[in-house]
């Protein structure tokens, strides 16, 4: 009778203890669970020094302390950037409010020739009242994107000397620390986003 | 014979109409290269009474509000599905001088790690087969628009197909988001 105790009872133990340390481990390695590229270990980029929608300059040294989402594109862009646009909009809406509070989209222009801070400024806008458009002088805002990688290229359409232009395919979030810590993809459902953007903001509050 | 029974006339009446369907099934394409083509959005369930349903059926369209800026673009997407028996082909697109400047067809293509549009010069849509006009892929650029697209607001689009000729559509304009968005380039 004891025997059969003790058998049962050990294994059991055994069981107990192996489930709670799968759990402890499971919940450390489950936690960061990001749908969108991570940058391991997060690393520092240019930093930008352009000009926002209020005319006031723009650094992203400047943001620290906030999750800032920075994607790069135009506004002569009718199709994918409008598209991203709204989809940051939308994952923006589903952040909690403290989270919401502590995250800034950032629009960059790849076309600074057409588009000024002010058109950057109406056009984000459009999107969220609390999204900064940022432009600048045309020759530094190309550096700074080049700084990046990022070479726009122009492709010309019709015969007024309007033109399109290449830009990213992912987005860039930045930790409260000012670090790249994510690569969206920009056709990301707007869900994951927000639920990206909200373990970003989480792994600065811990 | 003149006074049939109800139940036969019931029968004839049925036989009537799936012969009339078979052959509308049948014959759908070819009276389609005349002017009588220029459909609203058709049903994909053809009423039986209607003559030869248009080859080319166009569903699902709509096209993009806009921001409100100067000389700004939109795009429009649509389902267009061949129901014919001859291949054809969407080769143009126009609005009115009031809507917008021209209108092109676009395809999105990645680069790498960039995106970039291209203009093309038409998509073959085979029998039975859908040509997908959809967010992040190909689309109906406009280009020019005369005023801001506001969600609520209709316009007429007329494509133009190489077999079923000018299609005039009435397109709703719309708060475009995320979902049935393309994969860039899988098209080609
Ligand atoms: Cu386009």
């Amino acid at each position: 009778m004891q025997r059969i105790l003790r058998r049962v009872r050990i294994p059991a133990l055994v069981g107990i203890a192996v489930i709670v340390v799968a759990l402890a481990l499971g919940c450390r390695e489950d936690a960061p669970a990001f749908a969108s590229a991570v940058v391991e270990p997060p690393s520092r980029m240019p930093e930008v020094n352009l000009v926002a929608g209020d005319g006031q300059p723009f650094r992203l040294s400047d943001q620290q302390g906030k999750v800032v989402v920075v994607y790069v594109g135009y506004t002569f862009c009718p199709d994918l950037c409008p598209l991203a646009m709204s989809t940051l909009g939308n994952a923006y809406d589903r952040l909690p409010a403290e989270v919401r509070d502590g995250v800034q989209v950032v629009m960059i222009t790849a076309d600074p020739a057409r588009d000024t801070p002010e058109v950057m400024a109406k056009y984000v806008n459009y999107f969220d009242p609390s999204f900064t458009g940022v432009s600048g002088d045309p020759a530094t805002v190309l550096e700074t994107l080049a700084s990046w990688g990022i070479h726009p290229e122009r492709s010309a359409t019709g015969a007024n000397g309007s033109y399109f232009v290449s830009h990213p395919t992912r987005m860039y979030v930045f930790n409260r620390d000012g670090l790249l810590r994510l690569q969206i993809a920009h056709d990301l459902e707007p869900e994951s986003v927000a639920s990206d953007l909200e373990l970003v903001w989480r792994e600065g509050n811990d | 014979m003149m006074h049939t029974p109800k139940a036969a006339r019931r029968l004839i009446l049925i036989a009537a109409i799936a012969a009339a369907g078979i052959f509308a099934t049948a014959c759908s394409s070819d009276s389609d290269e005349d002017a009588e083509a220029t459909a609203a959005p058709v049903e994909a369930t053809a009423t039986l009474a209607a003559p030869a349903a248009p080859a080319i059926e166009i569903a699902d369209i709509r096209a993009r509000a806009t921001p409100g800026l100067e000389n700004e673009n939109s795009a429009a997407y649509a389902v267009i599905t061949n129901r014919g028996t001859e291949k054809d082909r969407l080769v143009s697109g126009s609005v009115d001088a009031s809507v917008a400047g021209r209108v092109e067809l676009h395809t999105t293509v990645k680069e790498g790690e960039m995106m970039r549009m291209v203009q093309v010069d038409g998509w073959d849509i085979e029998p039975g087969a859908s040509l997908e006009l959809m967010p992040g892929g190909n689309h109906v650029m406009i280009l020019e628009l005369a005023e801001q697209f506001v969600v609520g607001d209709t316009f007429t689009l007329t494509l133009v197909f190489e077999q079923a000729g000018e299609i005039e559509v009435e397109v709703p304009v719309m708060e475009i988001a995320t979902s049935g968005m393309a994969t860039p380039g899988a098209m080609n």
